[in-house]
């Protein structure tokens, strides 16, 4: 017999009523891939920072359940505070660091299979840029949706990504990326 | 500006990374084991909520039985069972009755199971 299983704002409702763990482990199993993809992407490919940040991701929704309302779905709400857990440890990182220099987020240990070369375009950028370009590249989200998830109006969406894409497409020609098909 | 070509050579480099699926890896477990208990899930507002809201039902319960005592409730009780009783062997429906009957363990023992695997994560 074929079940459907319940849908996000299902899961969601019961956790935010029942405190029901069950239903919350669902939907970590269900969205932590994109998040933690989200965030190996914001840090060039650092797992271990990566995974912390994730975890801190799901924490926070869970306490704060009651306040999704189903509004947008259940992914743009969670990729929001992803944003806003990243900015919190961007910030914290920028006040500990001397002279208001911005420590690199490169692994400690890079990983084989993590796709260096991506992570090098990425670094490039800036972090605005780098986040708009990974919702819109990569999780496929369109600009009301970035605009929604970063709390950045439309408008600087749109500049964030022009000058991240000229960016990019810069480093992809002049690494030979437009000759070779990949 | 980019060009279509420049979008086309950006959509094939984030290709890759667009379908890459992350395993679990016990991820999610670690993420379960480091939930707070769900008491400590209500900030002090909704915890105000739920004090207002109990003191609600205790009101509710105690006017309920002030009205109960005051229009002599129990003689009504008391006539409506001795009426029930002289009167139901000709017109309960016998299997509905045993399949409510059978039904309330079941639905009691689902709940006991569903408590139960929630306090499993605690």
């Amino acid at each position: 017999m074929h079940t459907s299983s319940p849908s996000d704002h299902t899961l969601a409702s019961l956790v935010a009523t029942h405190g029901d763990k069950q239903a919350f482990s669902q939907l970590v199993r269900r969205h932590q891939s994109a998040i933690r993809r989200f965030f190996l992407n914001l840090t060039a490919g650092n797992e271990a920072l990566s995974d912390d940040l994730a975890q801190d991701t799901f924490l926070r929704a869970y306490t704060h359940m009651a306040q999704y309302r189903g509004a947008a779905s259940f992914q743009t709400w969670l990729m929001r505070i992803a944003y806003n857990i990243f900015y919190d440890h961007k910030r914290k990182t920028l006040r500990s660091a001397p002279d208001g220099q911005q420590p690199p987020d490169k692994a400690e240990t890079p990983q084989p299979h993590l796709r260096m070369d991506l992570y090098q375009a990425l670094s490039l950028l800036r972090d605005e840029e780098r986040t708009c370009i990974t919702l819109q590249y990569i999780d496929g989200q369109p600009i009301e949706q970035i605009s929604l998830i970063t709390g950045i109006p439309v408008n600087t969406v749109k500049s964030h990504l022009k000058r991240g894409k000229e960016k990019l497409t810069t480093y992809l020609k002049q690494n030979g990326y437009d000759h070779t098909p990949r | 500006m980019t060009t279509p070509q420049d979008e086309q050579l950006l959509n094939s480099f984030f290709q890759a990374a667009r379908q890459q699926e992350i395993a679990d890896d016990g991820f999610s477990d670690r993420v379960m084991q480091r939930l707070p208990a769900t008491q400590q899930l209500h900030p002090v507002n909704s915890r105000r909520a739920l004090r207002l809201s109990r003191i609600w039902t205790c009101g509710c319960w105690l006017l309920a039985l002030g009205l109960f005592f005051a229009f002599n409730g129990w003689s009504s009780l008391v006539a409506a069972l001795k009426l029930f009783v002289q009167t139901a062997p000709s017109q309960i429906n016998f299997t509905a009755l045993l399949t409510c009957m059978a039904l309330v363990p079941v639905l009691l023992i689902g709940e006991v199971l569903r408590h139960e695997r929630n306090m499993h994560w605690h």
